[in-house]
């Protein structure tokens, strides 16, 4: 309707995408040998896509960017502040290898990997590397994020690295080199799987033709693994994705790969420590976490022990740890390998721990705090560029020649204060891959990430990797996740076969399980929330549709709407300033800004915008329980109400039309709900929050359009029926008689009315009898009273008797509206305070300072 | 010398906690010129688990967790020692202070189990931030080729000249630089301030906690509690010297009324106290520290 995106494009059809193509001389291609010849692996991929031709890849380029809007990719580096839900651009060219190449590339990741967890059980253990003189004290006690905690976490000779990635980069003469290892929690894996699934579908074809190895192998291996980890004489091993949260970079890939392998993805509060062991709170109490896969910060595990400035973090997790009854993937600490500082001795160690040469060495690296070499360094500023000697954040490198005399100076004085904190590296050289850019084919510099699991086997290297593309090579060089694009890596030939599984088979025993009742309580809240806003919105858009017809009737100076914006503003859909003045003055106004309140949230904290905000937020934060399906509605609701480009105002019509189609997809996503999910607790939550709100937003509704009498009682009673849609029912039974006890009837008190206010109470009641009790207790709990309270303060009254009017009053009427308003607040209350927010804060107590003062 | 000392810790909660976690440093450790007879660490109430282990730097570490509701957590730790204070060499015979400086930031050398650990006190640490207006303070005692003890006593000597003892000026969280700017503090001040001179200069320096007796005044009796936890640094002064102890809050070594707990680098390392609770609202603190001679010493 409004997009501006579906604007045919002029295109020019191009068989042979590649005629025109310029190859970088200098620099290694991927695609092409240096005479310009296609390398004979990449034959069949060309061909494809010179037979689909620029017109069917642009449209095939298309679909993929719808459906990574879908899945909600919202991974944007340039956009970390705002966190904003911008695509993340994939490209539709994958960077291939063959089967030989790939070799080559792994072994060299995987003796990488085992020497960094060598090293790190070294220096969290005994220390060898130090004691021989390998390595000098300064890496690991001068580490600005060294943590005396961190030692002896592990038994002896357990792993502490089980994920590893490294940064490659390839150089003119075509050989790979290491430009950062990442030894924390490795990012990239969910977007691997993610471009692959895309760049499968977009380009099957070639896909088939390029016989590439799958995945599923390696995430196979990692599940086994992580399995392999707890107690064996755990029949159902708990496992858990640790996340920073919806708020966070990574948030989308630690849901991703949770819902891949089927781990319950948790935050801080979700967690604690009793007696010693790691326990999920859940609303059928506390369950133990075998296996915990973090993915947020070393620093940030244990308040208790690790001195950090958040109070974030699981109190006791590392004492956990350490007494052996969770395994914590990767151990706290190992972030200190990342250190580029590593990459001046990691040739020696490799030689000390007897692993030979490296197979895939670190691109040089010169330490400023060792003096000749500082020297030496000051006379090559122009070909080098400096990075910290520690990775803390994601501090871009200083590129001196790209300085004026003055910064070179500057830096250099900065870098000279504290030579020991920076080292030297000679520029990033990288190859050149093709990239679909503007409907035409570039070559653009590339950077591959590869990734390694520690698993029950010996390493095994993810046939596959994230390749991040940019138009000019610095953009990659600035942090381990810059770049423009993102492509698929395809890896040629048949995979070995894999080998048997060592795990109790999966014939044998299994404990069937089907209560939901170990849902984390952080969850229950947001489902319940998420049920809330959901239905506000419904309502916002409802009155909304119907407030704009009887507006345009107004202009034909037909009929009286006051009432439907007058509910509107009672229930916080429009700004009561609006309808005080009496609506042919604000006439004018009322038209412009109805439609906004579609786009805008600033000005009502529970209008319709604001709702849809608090229902993204919230879908956010349980997309791992959320279907595909459902989770896409949303996202496309979200897109659908944000304001176009271009356009200032929407008219009335267009509005109208938009609300037609914002209805019909929340009537979707309820019809999921109810059709597609499972009847667990996170269920049920979502469902009292619908109910509860559809209630109260009725119980308002009525009060405002039936509590008093009207001079145009007809209209009045239609667009009650029409807001509550109903009126279809009314007219079966009633045809054209509109009588306000008809209608008082079948909109609070027939339960077989969806929409009525009876019909909800008693799903209210259903649900609430459903949830968890505590075992011991005999009386029935205050939720339970209150919800058959509700019900009963409806059904023993009557319809007739409730439409008495005095004056131009319905006093009985509203006097059971209100008493319904107060009880539902409280049930919610009741609600929250029972089983959703039973994490309270955890504090740090007071601190002793040591104070003593003179004889 | 022969002491018992009594520590004790009470916090109390406006309203109850349901659960709290705590790791307690309050052990009093054997070195050259300390015995620890006996130690005993009680809690009230009972812990519902609790470990016992040594942290990396060799400290003895208490961690228990109370998992039912309390208003009141009480944590007595009381002990016997033995102390003997500290026997120096002549200041003069001290190694020239340049000599103990880890050569080009530790360029790598083969260190024995004493360097290893001597290594490690280096560095820059959370509290203790390696600066030039540090080095340059220090460098008044620490002249080219002095002896190290005689340079060390008089930075000792100066710190306690130039600073105010003030607790009313600095609180725990006080960086080093804020106190080295007021030039007041507390002896964790003290300390730390002094480890910050001597690591600028790349000298291997500790952060000690412990206790200090106090002499009542004379003709006054001994006030039972009024003791004090104190803080003061360790220098590393060569393998044949070893670690000496110097208190900048009292103008001089360590002698037989300090009583050392725990070593680490800064006070982050061995605070005696940590915990995370759960719970609503303020806790207040009370701490007491009796250190008592023992009558058939």
């Amino acid at each position: 309707m409004r997009t501006p995106r579906n604007k045919a494009r002029e295109l020019v059809q191009t068989r042979n995408l590649f005629e025109n193509l310029t190859v970088p001389p200098d620099a290694f291609n991927e695609m092409f040998s240096r005479e310009g010849q296609v390398r004979a692996n990449w034959v069949p991929l060309q061909a494809e896509l010179n037979r689909l031709g620029s017109v069917e890849l642009h449209r095939r380029m298309q679909q993929a960017a719808e459906q990574i809007a879908n899945h909600g990719v919202t991974f944007n580096p340039y956009d970390l502040s705002e966190g904003a839900s911008r695509p993340w651009s994939f490209d539709a060219i994958p960077v291939l290898y063959t089967a030989d190449a790939w070799r080559e590339i792994a072994a060299g990741l995987e003796q990488r990997a085992q020497l960094m967890d060598l090293i790190l059980q070294d220096l969290w253990g005994p220390q060898n590397l130090l004691r021989e003189g390998i390595l000098p004290p300064y890496f690991l006690f001068g580490h600005p994020a060294y943590q005396p905690s961190y030692h002896g976490l592990t038994k002896h000779g357990q792993h502490q690295l089980f994920l590893y990635a490294a940064d490659l980069t390839r150089d003119a003469h075509g050989k790979h080199w290491v430009t950062g290892d990442r030894t924390r929690a490795p990012f990239g894996l969910g977007y691997v799987l993610e471009n692959r699934l895309i760049a499968a579908n977009l380009m099957l074809d070639a896909f088939q033709a390029c016989r590439v190895q799958r995945l599923a192998k390696f995430f196979q291996s990692l599940h086994e693994t992580l399995l392999s980890l707890a107690p064996t004489d755990e029949p159902n091993p708990h496992i858990a994705v640790w996340t920073k949260g919806p708020g966070s970079r990574s948030f989308f890939e630690d849901a991703y790969l949770a819902r891949y392998l089927g781990y319950t993805l948790v935050q801080a509060d979700d967690l604690a420590v009793r007696k010693n062991q790691l326990l999920l709170k859940t609303l059928g109490g506390l369950v133990p976490v075998h296996v915990l896969w973090r993915r947020v910060n070393d620093e940030h595990c244990d308040p208790v022990e690790l001195t950090s400035q958040s109070s974030g973090g699981v109190a006791g997790l590392l004492e956990v740890m350490r007494s052996g009854n969770v395994v914590v993937i990767n151990s706290p600490g190992s972030r200190l390998v990342e250190a580029p500082l590593l990459g001046v001795y990691l040739e020696k160690i490799a030689h000390f721990f007897r692993l030979g040469n490296l197979k895939l060495p670190t691109t040089p690296t010169w330490w400023f705090g060792d003096v000749p070499t500082a020297n030496w360094l000051q006379m090559r500023l122009d070909h080098i560029m400096i990075r910290p000697a520690f990775r803390m954040d994601n501090q871009r490198p200083i590129y001196p020649a790209e300085l004026s005399m003055a910064e070179k100076q500057a830096t250099l004085q900065r870098v000279l204060a504290n030579p020991a904190a920076f080292v030297a590296q000679p520029i990033v050289e990288r190859s050149t891959t093709p990239v679909w850019y503007a409907d035409q084919v570039q070559q653009w510099p590339l950077a591959l990430r590869g990734f390694v699991l520690a698993g029950r086997q010996g390493f095994e290297t993810l046939p596959g990797g994230l390749a991040r593309v940019a138009y000019r090579p610095r953009l990659l060089d600035q942090s381990p996740t810059s770049g423009e694009k993102s492509q698929d890596v395809w890896i040629q030939g048949h995979q070995v076969a894999p080998a048997p599984s060592l795990l109790p088979s999966p014939t044998g025993p299994i404990v069937l399980k089907r209560s939901g009742a170990e849902l984390p309580s952080r969850v229950a809240d947001s489902f319940f929330w998420l049920g809330r806003n959901i239905e506000r919105a419904e309502a916002g858009a409802r009155l909304l549709r119907v407030a704009l017809l009887l507006l345009q009737n107004e202009r034909e100076g037909v009929l009286d709407g006051s009432r439907v914006l007058r509910a509107m503003a009672e229930s916080g859909h429009l700004e009561p300033d609006l309808i005080l003045p009496g609506i042919r003055e604000t006439l004018p106004a009322m038209t412009q800004s109805l439609p906004n309140s579609l786009f805008e949230s600033d000005q009502l904290p529970l209008g319709f915008r604001s709702s849809l905000d608090h229902v993204i937020r919230l879908s956010a934060a349980v997309r791992d329980r959320l279907s595909v399906d459902a989770w896409r509605i949303l996202h496309r609701l979200d897109q659908l109400c944000r304001r176009p480009e271009g356009h200032a105002v929407l008219d009335v019509t267009d509005t109208t039309e938009l609300l037609d189609r914002v209805i019909g997809m929340m009537a979707a996503f309820a019809g999921l709900v109810a059709e597609n999910t499972t009847r667990t607790l996170g269920w049920r939550f979502l469902d009292i929050g619908r109910r509860i709100e559809r209630a109260m937003q009725s119980v308002t509704f009525l009060d405002v359009m039936l509590g008093t009498t009207a001079t145009q009682s007809n209209l009045v009673i239609e667009s009650a029926l029409q807001v509550l849609d109903s009126l279809m029912t009314y007219r079966l039974r009633y045809l054209t008689h509109l009588h306000p006890t008809a209608a008082c009837d079948l909109l609070l008190h027939d339960q077989s009315n969806p929409r009525s206010i009876a019909y909800q109470l008693d799903l209210i009641e259903l649900h609430v009898n459903h949830l968890p009790s505590d075992p011991q207790a005999v009386e029935i709990r205050t939720d339970q009273r209150q919800a058959v309270a509700l019900k009963h303060a409806v059904r023993m009254t009557d319809p007739e008797q409730l439409m008495q009017v005095r004056g131009d009053r319905r006093p009985a009427l509203r006097k059971l509206l209100k008493a319904l308003d107060g009880q539902l607040s409280e049930l919610s209350q009741t609600i929250s305070g029972r089983y959703l927010v039973h994490a309270p804060l955890q504090r740090h107590l007071g601190s002793v300072r040591h104070t003593a003062g003179a004889d | 010398m022969k002491y018992r000392v009594v520590h004790t810790t009470a916090y109390h909660y406006e309203s109850s906690i349901s659960v709290s976690h705590n790791r307690v440093i309050l052990t009093p450790r054997n070195c050259r010129w300390l015995r620890c007879l006996w130690h005993r660490l009680t809690v009230h109430p009972a812990p519902t688990w609790s470990i016992k282990r040594h942290d990396a730097f060799g400290n003895l570490v208490h961690v228990f967790g109370v998992e039912e509701g309390h208003t009141e957590l009480l944590v007595t730790a009381a002990s016997q020692v033995e102390v003997s204070g500290q026997t120096l060499p002549l200041l003069s015979d001290s190694p020239a202070w340049e000599a103990l400086r880890l050569t080009s930031v530790g360029g790598p050398s083969k260190l024995n189990e004493e360097a290893l650990e001597v290594a490690g006190f280096h560095f820059a640490s959370p509290r203790i931030p390696l600066l030039p207006v540090f080095a340059d303070y220090a460098k008044v005692s620490f002249l080219p080729r002095r002896p190290v003890l005689e340079a060390a006593l008089e930075l000792t000597q100066r710190l306690y000249r130039d600073f105010k003892y003030d607790p009313k000026s600095t609180h725990v969280g006080t960086s080093v630089q804020e106190a080295f700017a007021l030039r007041r503090g507390v002896c964790q001040d003290f300390a730390q301030i002094m480890i910050a001179c001597c690591r600028s200069l790349g000298l291997a320096t500790r952060y000690i906690s412990g206790y200090l007796r106090t002499l009542p005044p004379p003709g006054k009796e001994r006030l039972v509690g009024a003791d004090q936890s104190h803080a003061w640094v360790s220098l590393y002064a060569g393998p044949e010297i070893g670690w000496v102890d110097l208190d900048p809050t009292n103008n001089g070594w360590c002698d037989h009324n300090h009583v050392p707990i725990a070593r680490g680098r800064d006070y982050t390392d061995i605070v005696p106290f940590r915990g995370v609770f759960l719970g609503d609202g303020r806790n207040r603190l009370q701490v007491s520290v009796d250190v008592c001679p023992l009558e058939n010493d």
